[in-house]
Order: structure tokens, then sequence, then C-alpha cells
């Protein structure tokens, strides 16, 4: 009987203690809360709003509700439609190339004996500068006249002359692709190192013993115990790129014409060059309709995996 | 207990911090901010820095801190601190910026804060460009018009006469292609900006104009007549020759002026003082020697245009310093102190005609002289309107287009010519 009091007790004490802190942990996370409303709901939908209106700095008495005409301008708009399937592609190359470069670092460095593992660190050097560092950095290697690469490429004699590489539409997505799997590449090499690491040995010595050959193993052993850390990292790094700016701004511009024009750089054109908020508003906000979807596949994707 | 007060002492310490932080402002000193690119480059920095100097201690009570802006970003970044409610007091505009913030309501007028002698004393055809509904929005610092400069010994050695620089476009023309069949690839022939900013359809206009095109007229936008085109296959036929460096923005092309890899140029009377900061082993005698000015090539008929490129200051309406801001600009303006150790240093022609009479060494630099007897009358005004951005914004687009891809330049016009429509409707 005591013991049965003792418990309900301690259930009654438990329940008031766990009330109790649940009450702490809300009111120690209400300022945040606070903060996270006003610098992100807050501003989010006052953006919604504006879609719905005729909003341009230049014209600030000609301000009034047009209910869609924005979003139908913009989906009748042949840039929004370039914007898109320049988004798509830079995102798919860079994602690829930079995966798959990202893996053969992973594999390299896994050989390689322990005294010389630290060199990984060399290899983060381009995840850990800046997007506009970068960009400058390849738009004066790039140069049509002071550009080094130009200049490797004539000496070896594999160019005429000097090519404008951000300056032919069919090279300047090239360019910029080349200049940010240079930038990303290292992210994947992390994740996939990560992942190596936690394929167990005992694994890959059964699929040697049953007579797998390298190929073999490195299929249906090393990438089947990667395809978590995969999926979610090539997820994550395309809503990135999916957003990515600075590198395009600041090499191209979104241009020569709009050969590199990206949604974002559409909506940054259109908010911060032509003034039209309400344009650049329906345009965010159906990019913003967009990534949520993508969000949500990716938090599904994950409560699966884990 | 303890760790509570010990908590309050900490909070009281950093919120006192972040008020002093804020700023501590002598008492009866006025202190006015001024949005600028000048103090961002490294050209004009020195210069411009010792006049505001010089400024304030000549007025003790006015303090000017100085706000750097790249030249490209200077307009976005006025129009978004005015939106955002922190306008500067002044702020230094190029070209159509100061109508497009007139035309915001942003701008204080001019004609309310400076003094008709002195309003009587600017270039009329500068101060006049600054008109919004009849009222004076800004004050002209530096008229820039757009010349014309030939390298003088390039000329002679590839058989051109310098004596006789091109007059119409066509003249000119052909001269880039004889200059270009016998200089090697690493010289120049023209400095032509092909960037994608609302200034390049400034400083391309004149060009423009000498194929005979214009395509804003009023309310009536038209990229897609014949003249617009001949001028598009000139800009594509120009690259396909090696003419000019594509993508570059005008300023771009002033170090091989300095190096003396540029044949002709197109740009301001202060491109000595530009040349000099790079190259600062050429002397002004030698600058004036080697580069001769004339009006930019005109139209079939010697109808020469050029682009006002005028640079000046505007006051802000939220400013609560307006005699201030009034003073300083003045000063810049007018100074005797800022004439002689910017203006006339930099090579930049004066605001007021005051300033040619009392400054003789304006009227001994014979690339001054040559700008104001022959250049000045050249300028074109531009068809500036409230929605200007959204106009010319796609034809410079369009004509990166033409000049980097296969596409013809009848699809590339009719696709601007639709945007364009579009954005007027809106």
């Amino acid at each position: 009987m005591e013991v049965l009091e003792t418990r309900k007790k301690n259930k009654r004490r438990w329940r008031y203690a766990s009330a109790s802190s649940g009450r702490m942990a809300f009111g120690l996370l209400l300022p945040t809360f606070i903060l996270v409303g006003f610098i992100v709901i807050y501003p989010l939908i006052a953006a919604v709003r504006l879609s719905f209106l005729n909003y341009k700095l230049t014209e600030p008495g000609e301000i009034h509700f047009i209910f869609v005409r924005n979003y139908l301008n913009m989906i009748t708009d042949r840039i929004f439609w370039i914007a898109i399937k320049n988004t798509l592609l830079f995102t798919f190359c860079t994602v690829s190339i930079g995966f798959l470069l990202g893996l053969f670092m992973a594999l390299v460095i896994k050989e390689l004996q322990t005294k010389y593992r630290s060199l990984r660190a060399l290899f983060l050097i381009p995840w850990v500068i800046a997007g506009v560092v970068i960009g400058y950095l390849f738009m004066y290697m790039l140069d049509v006249e002071i550009g080094i690469l130009n200049y490797i490429l004539k000496k070896m004699g594999i160019i005429e002359s000097f090519l404008p590489w951000l300056m032919r539409a069919d090279l300047a997505m090239a360019a910029i692709i080349v200049t940010h799997v240079w930038n990303q590449a290292p992210f994947f090499m992390i994740m996939l190192t990560a992942g190596l690491m936690a394929i167990p040995e005992e694994a890959r010595e059964a699929a040697y013993l049953e007579g797998a050959n390298r190929f073999q193993e490195f299929r249906f052993i090393t990438i089947a115990y990667l395809t978590n850390v995969i999926l979610i990292s090539t997820l994550l790094m395309i809503i990135r790129n999916f957003n990515y700016f600075p590198i395009i701004y600041t090499m191209t511009g979104g241009g020569p014409g709009y050969a590199t024009t990206t949604m974002v750089l559409h909506i940054f054109t259109t908010a911060f060059e032509k003034f039209n908020m309400g344009s650049a508003s329906a345009i965010g906000t159906t990019w913003l309709f967009i990534l949520i979807c993508l969000s949500m596949l990716y938090t599904r994707m994950m409560k699966e995996s884990f | 207990m303890k760790k509570n007060m010990l908590l309050g002492v900490l909070v009281i310490f950093l919120v006192s911090l972040s008020l002093y932080a804020g700023g501590t402002q002598e008492p009866g000193v006025t202190t006015i901010r001024l949005l600028n690119w000048f103090s961002a480059e490294d050209s004009t920095r020195g210069p411009v820095l010792d006049v505001i100097a010089h400024f304030e201690n000549e007025n003790p009570q006015i303090k000017v801190d100085v706000i750097d802006v790249d030249f490209s970003e200077h307009l976005n970044q006025a129009i978004i601190m005015n939106n955002a409610g922190d306008p500067p007091d002044v702020a230094a505009y190029e070209g159509p910026g100061a109508v497009t913030l007139a035309l915001m309501g942003s701008l204080a007028s001019t004609d309310d804060l400076f003094s008709s002698e002195f309003q009587n004393d600017l270039f009329k055809n500068s101060y006049d460009l600054t008109l919004v509904k009849g009222k004076h929005y800004a004050i002209p610092w530096a008229p820039g018009p757009i010349g014309f400069f030939y390298q003088r010994d390039i000329m002679k050695r590839v058989g051109l006469d310098p004596k006789n620089p091109p007059n119409t476009i066509y003249d000119f023309t052909n001269a880039a292609a004889k200059a270009r069949k016998q200089l090697p690839e690493d010289y120049v022939i023209f400095q032509y900006d092909t960037t994608a900013r609302v200034f390049t359809f400034d400083f391309t206009y004149p060009f423009m104009r000498a194929f005979g095109a214009m395509p804003i007229v009023g309310d009536k936008v038209d990229f897609t007549s014949p003249e617009i085109k001949t001028y598009c296959e000139w800009v594509r036929s120009s690259l396909e020759n090696k003419y000019f460096l594509p993508g570059k923005k005008m300023g771009q092309f002033r170090p091989l002026a300095a190096q003396d890899r540029l044949v002709f140029g197109f740009d301001g009377s202060y491109l000595r003082g530009i040349v000099q900061s790079i190259n600062d082993k050429i002397t002004t005698e030698q600058f004036n020697n080697t580069w001769g000015v004339a009006p930019i090539p005109g139209d079939k008929n010697g109808k020469h245009y050029s682009y006002g490129g005028d640079t000046g200051l505007v006051v802000f309406n939220s400013s609560t310093h307006k005699a201030a801001a009034a003073k300083l600009i003045q000063y810049l303006v007018n100074s005797d102190y800022s004439l002689r150790n910017f203006s006339i240093f930099q090579g930049w022609q004066p605001a007021t005609k005051s300033a040619l009479e009392r400054m003789p060494e304006f009227n001994k630099d014979p690339i001054m002289v040559a700008f104001i007897q022959t250049v000045t009358e050249t300028v074109t005004p531009l068809p500036y309107r409230s929605d200007y951005g959204d106009i010319v914004l796609p034809f410079v687009k369009g004509v990166q287009e033409i000049i980097t891809t296969k596409r013809t330049i009848d699809s590339v016009l009719s696709d601007v010519q639709r945007q364009v429509d579009a954005a007027i409707k809106q």
C-alpha cells in the first residue's frame, strides 16, 4: 500500500515537473518565436500581400490592388520560363557533378595512409571561402583579356584566340557551373567521408569472401550503405542551389542577355533594378511554394531514413 | 540571489554600452550624410575626402559622414535607403538618377534651397536636365558629356590622319577596320560599354542617334524600327571584327588607354585624371599631346550627338539638415578649393559660369577647351520617364543576346518589344 502511494506521489511529482519544465521551456523559447515570427513570418505575409498589388518604388502614388495580374504577367513573361530552365540546368549539373567529384575525393582520401588524411582539410578550403570572393576570383581567371585560363589554353595550343568565357551564351553557364562545383564539391566529400567511415569492415570482408570483385563491392556494399547520405546531401544541395545567388551575380549578373539568369536573379532584377516590388513578390511567392514542396519531400525522406 | 544580481548588472552594462555605441554627438554640431561613389574609387577617393575635410574645417559646426557606394549601385542604394526610411541627406547621382528620385517624391526642390544668384550661375542646359514638372531637383556638379578621344600616335602608325578624326559613324567604322587590320590582337580599337545596365543605354544612345534611331519618343516606344536594327547590326559586326571587348564597363577600358593599347575612346573630360591615377608616369603634357578630342562621330549628315553624363548632388526631402546639406553642395560645386583640388585636378568641367571666369586653368587645358567648345553643344537630352529602367533594361539585355548568340536580330528585337509593351501596360 505504502509502495503504491509512493508510486502515485512520484507520478504526480513527475507530471508536475514535466508540465513545469514544459512551461519553462515555452517561456524561454517565446522570445525566439517572437523574433523569428517578426523577421520571417511577417515579411513572408507582407510579400504575399505585395504580390497582389501594383507596387513600383518609382511610382509611389500608383499603389493599388490588382488581384492576380502580377501572376498572369509572370506566366506570360518568357524570362520567367528562361529563368526556370536555367535554374534546373544549373542545379542538375552542379549537384550531379559536385556529387561525383565529392565521391571521388572521399574515396581517394579513404585509401590514403593515415598520416596523409589531414590533407582532407586542404580539400575543404573551397567550401569555406565566401561565394562572392570565389565569384571575383573566377571572374578574373576567366577574363577575356587578362584571364589566366585563356593564357594557358592558348599556350597549350588548345585555342587560337582568347575566349570570352563570361560573354558567350554557350560558355557562360558552363563557367558558372564549374565555379560552383569547385565551391560545393567539398560538402559532398565531407558527407560521404562520414558515410564511408560508418560502413562496417565485416560487410566488405564478407562480400570479398563471397567472391565479389572491387566494382561489385563498391556497387552492392558501399553505395548501398551510402544511399541515405547520398539522398540527404543531394536533396539539401538541390534546395540550396535552387536559391543560389552570390557566384552567379558576381560573375555574370545573369548575363550575357539571360543566359545565366536563374529564378533568384530574376527576382532580384525585378525588385532592385526595375523596382517592381509587386511583380518580384509574385515571382518570389511562386518560387517559395515550389521550395516548400521540395522541403516537404526532404522532411519525409529524412523521417523514412531515420 | 547573487547570480541574479550579477545577471542584472551585466544586462545594465550591455544596454549602457549599446546606448553609448549608438553615437555621441557634440552639442551644436550637425552631422550630414553624403552617399557617393567618389570616396569608393581609387582615382577620386583622396581628392574628394580632402575637399570634404576642408569644408569641415571652414564649417566646424557641420560634420560630413561619407557613405561609399559602387557607381553601378548608387541609384539602387539611394532608392532602397529612401524606401527603408533611412535616406542620406545628400547623394551624388549620375544621368537619370535625379529625375528618377524626383518622380518618386524623394527629393527637395533646389529652387527653394539655393539662392537665385547661385542658380543663375549654373549652366542652364545642365541645370534644366534636372527639371521635373517645372521644378529643379538637383545641382549639377560636373557636367560630363561623353566625347570622342583619338590616339594620335596609333592613328599615324596605321595610316589614319590624326588632324582629321572620323566625322560620321560610317567614317569611324572604316577607320576602325583599317586599324584592326594593322594592329596586333592585344590592341583594342574602341571603348564600348555592353554591360546590362541602365547607364549602358544612356552611353550608347548617341550611337543609336547616329544611325537615325530614336526608340523612345514621348509615350511611344519602338525597338523594332529599321534604324534600331541597323544599329544592332553595327554592334554585332563590330564585335565579330574584334573592335571592342564584350561585356566590359566603360571604365574597364581606361587601363588600356593608360597602356597605349586603345585607339579610340568614348569618355568624359576626366579621362586624363583617371589615366594618370592608373599610370602616374604619364604627364598632363604627354596626355594632351597623345590624345585629341572631337564630338562623337555623327550621322550621315554630320550631325553629332552626345550623352550628358552629368554628375550632380541631390537633397532628400526627409533630411532635417537641408540648410547644411545645401551649404555642402554649394561648396563642392563652386568653391575655389573644390574647383582647384577636385574638378581641375580630375579634368572635370565646371558647373558654373563664374568658375570659368575665376579659374583660368580651365581654359589652359586643351582637352577641357575642346569639350567646352565642341562636345558640350552636342549633348542630347535623354527620354527619361518613371518607367525608364523597365524600358531600357530589356533592350540592353537584348543587345547582349545579339552579340553573344546567333539569334536573328529581328527575333531578339521582337522579344524586347514584347517585354517592353508588357512592362508599360502594367
